[in-house]
């Protein structure tokens, strides 16, 4: 669905749930994710709709995705990392006590 | 000049429910005047509570008000969703508050037992019960309490609403019944006459035989160059909004409300503040405090916005509605509440303005009593 208008020379790997994936280097997370072809990154907690990164500059919290164990990370402010570990969430859980 | 038979200027929740009431009612040439773009609009910035809670404490036309209002909402949210097609994400499983310390507790028991006497000697009820700890937590099973929590109350009837979806739906519903919207001029000057009202905005000229001022804080402006005083004061309200979570807490409380989109707002605050919308960090951080002393999985939700609005407010917090004086063909809507009162606003203001009788149940919000 989306590939990089720039080649980039320098990439890193990321873990995107659980596999290995080559990305460029200096994207964001969000960007990265849908470079690989995924098109949805989570499920909406309320309904278990599919959602997707919508503005990519922090507004809209579409782009909740879990860094390196943290959940609910806005994965377009987050550059890539070298072994960076990124879920997607499409789990929806409702645990809250 | 361009003609219409009524004007009402202020596009907000009042204006746009009053404006609504008034094409449902066959009242001719209705026009609704909404200001520019980077006023402030309240209507857009509300908490969404639809209820009576706390309300007509000195008044108790007020209370009756509010009472007859929330028991209205949901066939007023039924009948517009039917007309717009947009759902208004109503919930009326009832409201509440928790209650952080036993002075807090104190004070809302004295309030219900007022409200109750008020309702009873006007043959009436006022469907509030406090509730001990365990009682009030049985309420929301899917939600912790914090330790401080030691009671609260839950309020039969109320609810909240989508307040954005609720305007839309109104203005949707104004236009498909053939009123006319007008987006985006300032009135600038009204000249008063007895068959026919001239409005002049910055745009251009209108003439009406009836006019209906609902412009919020904008309405002591209009009517100060009328020489007639409105007593609206301002006060800021703060707070903020959480990201989604699963539908957890069944109720809205008066500090802490889930959407039907499932974020959480937070945020009760009154202040003093003149027209600065801005918000503050030690407001935002008491409402958060807070809010997570009510509910500690509060404190793992990230914050995603927040945002102040200015309340208009009456000096004995009930609404006017009223007449200027000496022109009985210019009506003034004006007051806080107006996501709560929206269906009074649409079903009863319009008949007042339509035939021009004051009913009995609205006559003790006049102006007059404000000039003692």
């Amino acid at each position: 669905m989306f590939s990089s208008y720039e080649e980039k020379e320098k990439t890193v790997t990321i873990i995107l749930d659980g596999r290995p994936e080559k990305v460029s280097e200096g994207v964001s997370v969000a960007a990265a994710v849908l470079g690989t072809g995924e098109k949805h990154i989570r499920r909406s907690p309320v309904t278990g709709e599919l959602r997707a990164p919508f503005c990519l500059m922090g507004v809209c919290y579409e782009c909740l995705m879990e860094i390196d164990g943290e959940k609910d990370r806005q994965s377009c402010q987050v550059e890539v990392k070298e072994g960076m570990k990124i879920n997607r969430q499409m789990q929806v859980t409702g645990d809250c006590k | 000049m361009k003609n219409a038979d009524i004007i009402v200027i202020g596009g907000g929740a009042t204006g746009a429910a009053t404006g609504l009431g008034l094409v449902r009612n066959s009242a001719g040439k209705v026009l609704l005047f909404d200001e520019k773009p980077g006023i402030h609009r309240v209507s857009r910035a509300n908490f969404g509570l639809t209820t009576y809670m706390c309300k007509g404490l000195n008044d108790t036309a007020y209370a009756d008000w509010a009472l007859r209002s929330t028991y209205e909402w949901a066939g007023f949210a039924k009948q517009l969703e039917k007309e717009s097609g947009i759902c208004v994400d109503l919930s009326l499983n009832g409201g509440g508050e928790a209650f952080l310390t036993q002075e807090e507790m104190q004070v809302r028991v004295e309030m219900t037992r007022v409200l109750k006497e008020l309702a009873s000697a006007r043959g009436s009820e006022y469907p509030v019960t406090i509730l001990d700890r365990a009682d009030f937590s049985r309420l929301m099973p899917k939600m912790k309490l914090g330790e401080k929590v030691v009671g609260g109350m839950f309020v039969k009837g109320a609810g909240h609403v989508n307040p954005l979806f609720m305007l839309r739906a109104m203005r949707k519903t104004f236009i498909d019944r053939g009123g006319k919207f007008v987006p985006g001029e300032s009135v600038m000057e009204i000249l008063p006459g007895k068959s026919n009202i001239t409005v002049k905005t910055n745009k251009s000229e209108y003439g009406c035989e009836k006019l209906v001022i609902a412009a919020g804080h904008g309405s002591t402006r209009l009517m100060g160059r009328l020489g007639v005083d409105l007593h609206l004061y301002p006060q800021r309200g703060q707070l903020l909004v959480t990201n989604r979570m699963p539908p957890l807490l069944p109720i809205p409380l008066l500090r802490v409300r889930q959407t039907a989109e499932g974020t959480f707002m937070i945020g009760v605050s009154n202040e003093s503040a003149g027209h600065d919308v801005r918000v503050t960090v030690d407001v935002l951080k008491d409402q958060a405090q807070k809010g997570i002393a009510v509910f500690p999985m509060l404190a793992r939700l990230m914050w995603v916005r927040s945002w102040a609005a200015v309340r208009v407010m009456t000096p004995d917090g009930s609404p006017l509605y009223d007449t200027i004086p000496g022109h009985d063909n210019i009506f003034i809507l004006a007051g806080h509440s107006a996501i709560s009162l929206a269906p009074m606003h649409a079903k009863y203001i319009p008949l007042w303005i339509i035939n021009g009788k004051k009913p009995d149940d609205i006559k003790g919000f006049g102006l007059g009593r404000f000039n003692v």
